[in-house]
């Protein structure tokens, strides 16, 4: 039977879920069993969830293009280097430093910015794809498309579903290792259905 | 280094009041029944269970033709306490709710199919709405789990399949024969 102290210091990878599935497992019994533990669990998903509301994706729209013309102007031009010849050795020394610091800032930028949003959607063991619309091709299905669009390029994982504003559920996140999940929603019944298909 | 201690205490400010919203919640709802059903949804024509029907319309939006009540369970839970269900076929859902706000309560579910995670997801549930989470494979067909929430402060509006737990949580309703 695990610990308290050996459970809290899981809690973090538990709420990533990044845990081995025994250890997943493990935690989520004590968790069950224990309240103090379980008070620790809740502080730590409310803390993510402030850190994920407090950081939001920038737009990255035109990133690629800027820096590119960044790069140009600071490259120095054919001309420039055959007229420099004589004492180009310094002349090319600042050019090439020049270009590797705005490579390197252009780097770190792209890391800084891809980081947590490549984070926020990583679940290791999971192998997350493109979530196929229901065949109930109702208006509520139509938001869920527009969200999975959205998200189509971290992996299809839905980070956001409204599925409807008559609807009882909304759903903020769902992760899931089956690559044909399905969400979909039936305002007029108050119902709101997870698909996992292909499970044992 | 400057950014990520301004971060830290930003978050920390911030978690000041989420604590404090985390005591309230269980303060303001101290109680909140959680409702777990499983069904066995298959096409063989045998009907609806009679213990479904007030579930009808919200189960006839899966098109099957046969449904049967394997499990049904309520438990009480405070918020942000999280409460395990036994489901049929070796898998277990965890509930936890964490929150509410404007008569939606916001939890988290995490489903195992024994000791393997496959489903996690965060999501507001109204008060007496249904969640229904379906597709695991069980004896002829797909097994359903319907999930609803109720919490004490909320005015009370029963919906079908409820009724008042006692502490332990309701029995499970006798089994049915098995399905030709």
């Amino acid at each position: 039977m695990a610990q308290c102290g050996e459970i809290s210091l899981l809690l973090g990878a538990f709420e990533d879920g990044e845990l081995e599935p025994h250890e997943m497992r493990e935690v989520a019994v004590h968790l069950a069993a224990c309240k103090g533990c379980e008070l620790a669990y809740s502080q730590i998903i409310r803390i993510g969830m402030m850190l994920r509301d407090t950081a939001p994706a920038p737009d990255l729209n035109g990133f690629t293009e800027a820096v590119a013309a960044r790069v140009a102007r600071m490259r120095p031009s054919s001309a420039d280097n055959v007229i420099r010849r004589p004492g180009v050795f310094g002349d090319r020394t600042r050019t090439s430093v020049r270009f590797a610091a705005a490579m390197a800032i252009a780097a770190a930028v792209t890391v800084l910015i891809a980081l947590p949003v490549a984070r926020r959607f990583d679940l290791t063991g999971y192998q997350p794809a493109p979530l196929p619309v229901a065949d109930k091709a109702d208006a509520a299905a139509a938001q869920v498309a527009d969200a999975q669009a959205s998200t189509a390029d971290t992996g299809g994982q839905v980070t956001q579903a409204s599925a409807g504003d008559d609807s009882s559920a909304v759903i903020s996140k769902l992760e899931t290792p089956d690559p044909n999940v399905a969400v979909w929603s039936e305002p007029s019944d108050d119902t709101t259905v997870i698909w996992l298909p292909d499970q044992p | 280094m400057i950014a990520v201690v301004l971060m830290a205490a930003a978050v920390h400010a911030q978690a000041a009041p989420g604590q404090s919203n985390e005591k309230s919640c269980a303060k303001e709802y101290p109680r909140v029944d959680v409702k777990v059903d499983s069904v066995l949804a298959a096409d063989t024509n045998e009907g609806v269970d009679p213990r479904l029907l007030p579930m009808s319309n919200q189960l006839g939006v899966l098109h099957y033709s046969t449904y049967r009540l394997v499990s049904h369970q309520v438990r009480a839970t405070e918020c942000g306490r999280t409460v395990a269900f036994d489901l049929p076929g070796g898998r277990i859902l965890h509930v936890n709710p964490h929150a509410i706000e404007a008569g939606m309560i916001e939890m988290q579910l995490l489903l195992f199919q024994g000791e393997r995670p496959v489903m996690l997801t965060d999501l507001k549930l109204r008060d007496h709405g249904t969640l229904m989470i379906g597709g695991p494979r069980y004896e002829q067909g797909m097994l359903i789990i319907t999930v609803g929430a109720h919490a004490s402060g909320i005015p009370v509006r029963l919906g079908p399949g409820w009724e008042m737990p006692d502490a332990e949580g309701a029995a499970a309703p006798p089994p049915l024969p098995p399905l030709q």
